[in-house]
């Protein structure tokens, strides 16, 4: 009995993007035009935990994102870097709820404007913020403030 | 006390009250027939119409409400409202669904959410979730029956902007 997936209800398709990790919402976004609205379009769940972060790694640095157990990383900490992270997020949902966040800049800067795209239909309990410098925990002061639900350390 | 449940086939089951409880659905169309667990005749005088789901689905609903009567009710937590639940389907589950086909699986989740079965239905969009957990593109394509129209430099393209989360 064969049954063309994307007949399903948008309910049930909504349902299952819920359960779809990020790697797999990749690969189905490549299958067809309808799959690839529809994770860009729809809720990615809920993860235990997420993160951004950049890290010392040599002349370059990597930045990286995180999804519960799904880590991507890339070498470089460059405003290009970050381009490509939004153009990730962009296609793969619109809105994900993590239990915590951490946000680690340790090499380079994460921008407000970055950060505030990044996170947009982002819902999170609790917030984790480690912050080198005045300007880092100026622009954390300033993100706080679009998460006013969540709890935070810093 | 038993239940009657008529199919759209005109198939009547009868189920123990506590596997009729089990769907929501079912549930209140027993309460607006006013039939209830301590009044014998009212169970014996109606039976409940399912005009959305068939014999052979409703077969196998009734077998997995069977093996989960006695489950303890889930709380439902904070975080399963919000979405994607660290749902664990039991081994139970997975051998009882695991040579259902796709298009069988589907009929079985209209059947559970018509039905208002919450363990059933996230059991099998779980289910369908693992299929294709670690698949490629292509594999997930033939597998679902879904015909590819993105063209070969569109691939191309999503692939290019995308390949630094592929390592």
């Amino acid at each position: 009995l064969l049954m063309d997936i994307l007949l399903l209800p948008d309910l049930f398709l909504r349902q299952l993007m819920r359960k779809i990790g990020i790697k797999d919402r990749m690969s189905l976004r490549l299958t067809c035009r309808t799959f690839a609205k529809l994770v860009s379009e729809s809720h990615a769940g809920y993860f235990e935990s997420g993160s951004v972060y950049t890290y010392d790694d040599g002349e370059l640095g990597k930045i990286g994102i995180g999804f519960e157990g799904e880590v991507f990383e890339m070498t470089g900490v460059t405003e290009y870097r970050l381009e490509e992270i939004l153009h990730m997020r962009k296609f793969l949902f619109q809105g994900v709820s993590f239990g915590k966040f951490s946000v680690t800049i340790k090499v380079g800067s994460m921008p407000l404007t970055f950060a505030l795209h990044y996170t947009d239909g982002f819902s999170i309990g609790l917030f984790r913020f480690y912050a080198i410098s005045a300007a880092a925990l100026e622009n954390t002061m300033q993100f706080i403030t679009r998460f006013p639900r969540s709890k935070y350390t810093i | 006390p038993n239940v009657k449940l008529v199919t759209s086939d005109n198939e009547e089951f009868v189920v123990d009250f506590r596997i009729a409880k089990m769907s929501v659905t079912v549930s209140r169309l027993m309460e607006a027939m006013n039939m209830s667990e301590t009044d014998d005749a009212s169970l014996l005088s109606n039976s409940i119409p399912l005009p959305n789901v068939t014999k052979a689905v409703m077969a196998r609903v009734i077998e997995w409400c069977e093996k989960h009567k006695n489950d303890e009710p889930k709380e439902e937590k904070e975080n399963d409202k919000r979405g994607r639940t660290t749902h664990v389907v039991s081994d139970w589950d997975k051998e009882f669904l695991k040579n259902d086909e796709f298009g069988r699986l589907c009929q079985l989740m209209g059947a559970a959410n018509y039905l208002e079965i919450k363990g059933l239905f996230n059991d099998i969009s779980q289910t369908i979730a693992n299929m294709i957990h670690g698949k490629k593109s292509d594999e997930i394509a033939e597998m679902f029956n879904i015909h590819c129209d993105l063209t070969e430099a569109e691939k191309k393209e999503i692939r290019k902007k995308t390949a630094w989360c592929e390592d």
